[in-house]
């Protein structure tokens, strides 16, 4: 990121909002091992559904685990998966999308005609299907969110590629006689990567609330786990006894996604400031 | 314009071919013998081998999938459920109806906050009410609408007659259109009940959709005020809220009517989470359960008839769109 990108986006203040909100959710997932005095998996170590208090901050579940603890663990979970799904996405997405653009003709044809096929699934149900076919399980959730993702990211790549391999730079790079991997690698990815990085970011945060689905549906990590949605599901099941569980799990996934599209918002007008709501 | 809607009336059986081997594909590579599921542990090995040759599961894979989309092109045959044993296509016409009538909810209620939203944010441009829409836009396209739903369901679950927390399921009537709301109104009785029922699942799947469209109302009809004919308009002394109405709004409409074709397709799909926070006798409900009990063919069939609306759904939209947008010319 340039100094012209870098002030637009340090003026951004909701993205800075969003920046400070992801930094205190990671710290205190990091820390949570060693500033906590529960456990996140041992049944009765505080009294059973307790609604906040002092002895359980955000109160405890049914079987008497701490909700704040689990929470806190859940973050590192449910953000390990946002993350390397979008990983994943990026690994298949990028190189179809940078392949289909550089090469045109029928490489760009059947790589388009397969992208438009996997935009023709509503994302959750796709990620449906694919749990249903691979079984439950933290590899299963990461695969079937990060399949959903692979054709925004080759369809942008694609785009950004057409544009760029136009440019002066790149036909002289070609003139010079350099490789198409060369021309690709070094001449046109690195100026693709503005939108990639604004897309990796939203993504994040629609990759935690997808993952979150699955495992609410019971399709996602195996039952009980510390994960948000996970979580979320046990509130849902034991609402009669204590609401607190679902109200806080929620509440870390609505406030996890928004300062990911607020990153990306902020991100995005420095890299695109033609994009930035009028 | 029509060479452009006839080449997408020709892809789209090509995509619905695709869709539909994608999943059958997946659905296939189960692990597990479908011949014993749909007998059970009781078929002898004989038996076993009957029914894989009656139903085509001793042929390739490619095969398998020819066989099992004839029937369902022509026959409507989705073949028959491994645990409830009763046909697949009449579980669909159950539940089909129920997520198109919930969709549809969901789609009114984001119109009408969505589109008014938006216009009055652009109306207001840089007061608290824009700022505010915009915040609410962002808020809706963040927060998980089973989370949503269930707060609703906790705030006003008891109030809307739920006991235990959920919702009740006011279906123990004739169903010959499996429309809730006409079933209720054909039977007579438990109308009220099923409006209850719909209100809260239709809110809190209509938060992402309101977000959505109020955000590109309020940039469509920002585009349009700016215009020199409204600016024309308003120097003549016509009306302020005729400008906006009459002469603003209606040219604002393309991009929004685009996107609410879009969105109906992806409410489908919205649907999954909310019935099932909701109980809602749908598509979502159905799917989740057949899940549950590993029903592979109701599975498959709930995703491909999804899936399926919502080609079709897109479809409906392009062509729409090149209708009413003259300046669309592809081709």
């Amino acid at each position: 990121m340039d100094d012209r990108k870098l002030r637009i986006f340090l003026g951004h203040r909701t993205a800075l909002a969003g920046i400070a909100i992801l930094v205190l959710i990671t710290l205190a997932a990091g820390l949570v091992g060693l500033v906590s005095p529960y456990d996140s998996d041992a049944f009765g170590q505080v009294e059973e559904s307790l609604g906040p208090s002092s002895e359980a901050w955000l109160g405890s579940d049914v079987s008497g685990r701490d909700t704040l603890t689990r929470l806190l663990f859940g973050a590192r979970l449910s953000l390990f998966i946002g993350i390397t799904a979008v990983a994943f996405s990026m690994v298949i997405g990028i190189p179809l999308g940078a392949i289909a653009g550089y090469f045109g003709g029928w490489p760009d044809m059947v790589i388009s005609r397969l992208v438009d096929l996997m935009l023709s699934f509503p994302s959750i149900l796709l990620a449906i299907c694919i749990a249903a076919a691979m079984g439950i399980g933290l590899d299963t959730v990461i695969i079937a969110v990060g399949v959903v993702g692979v054709p925004q990211f080759a369809r942008q790549v694609r785009a950004s590629v057409l544009q760029i391999k136009e440019l002066e730079f790149v036909m002289a790079s070609r003139a010079l006689g350099a490789s198409h991997f060369r021309i690709l690698s070094r001449e046109i990815m690195p100026h693709a990567m503005g939108p990639i990085i604004v897309l990796a970011t939203l993504g994040i945060g629609t990759s935690i609330l997808t993952a979150a689905g699955l495992s609410f549906l019971g399709l996602g990590v195996e039952t009980g786990t510390a994960e948000w949605g996970a979580l979320l599901k046990d509130g849902y099941t034991t609402r009669s006894k204590t609401i607190w569980v679902s109200v806080w799990s929620g509440l870390a996934i609505s406030v996890t996604v928004l300062a990911f599209n607020l990153v990306g918002d902020g991100l995005r007008d420095a890299y695109d400031p033609r994009s930035r709501v009028t | 314009m029509t060479a452009y809607v006839i080449r997408r009336l020709l892809v789209t059986p090509f995509l619905l071919i695709a869709v539909s081997f994608i999943v059958f594909g997946l659905i296939r590579s189960v692990p597990g013998d479908p011949a014993e599921a749909l007998l059970g542990e009781k078929g002898s090995a004989e038996v076993l081998a009957e029914i894989r040759k009656t139903h085509g599961l001793d042929k390739p894979m490619v095969e398998q999938y020819r066989i099992y989309m004839t029937g369902v092109v022509f026959r409507g045959d989705f073949g028959r459920s491994y645990v409830h044993h009763i046909d697949v296509t009449d579980e669909i016409k159950r539940y089909l109806p129920a997520t198109i009538e919930l969709t549809c909810a969901a789609m009114a209620i984001s119109l009408i906050f969505g589109v008014g939203l938006g216009v009055i944010a652009a109306v207001k441009k840089g007061t608290w009410v824009d700022y505010l829409s915009s915040v609410i836009a962002l808020i809706g396209v963040s927060v998980p609408v089973y989370w949503l739903g269930l707060l609703l369901l906790i705030a006003f679950g008891k109030k809307l007659g739920a006991s235990s927390g959920n919702l009740p399921v006011t279906l123990f009537i004739e169903r010959p259109t499996g429309f809730v709301l006409i079933d209720t109104l054909i039977a007579g009785e438990g109308f009220g009940a099923a409006c209850r029922h719909l209100i809260l699942p239709a809110i809190a799947l209509s938060t992402i959709p309101v977000a959505l469209i109020a955000r590109i109302t309020r940039s469509s009809m920002l585009d349009v005020l700016e215009s020199d004919y409204v600016r024309t308009a308003r120097a003549k002394g016509v009306a302020p809220w005729k400008v906006v109405m009459v002469h603003a709004f209606r040219n604002a409409l393309i991009p929004i009517v685009t996107l609410a074709g879009l969105e109906f397709g992806y409410l489908l799909g919205g649907a999954v989470l909310t019935e099932t926070v909701f109980t809602w006798p749908g598509m979502g409900t159905w799917i989740v359960k057949s899940v549950q009990d590993r029903d592979y063919p109701a599975i498959q069939a709930a995703v491909i008839t999804l899936a399926t609306t919502f080609v079709l759904v897109n479809l409906l939209v392009d062509i729409l769109y090149a209708f009413i947008d003259p300046r669309i010319r592809y081709g």
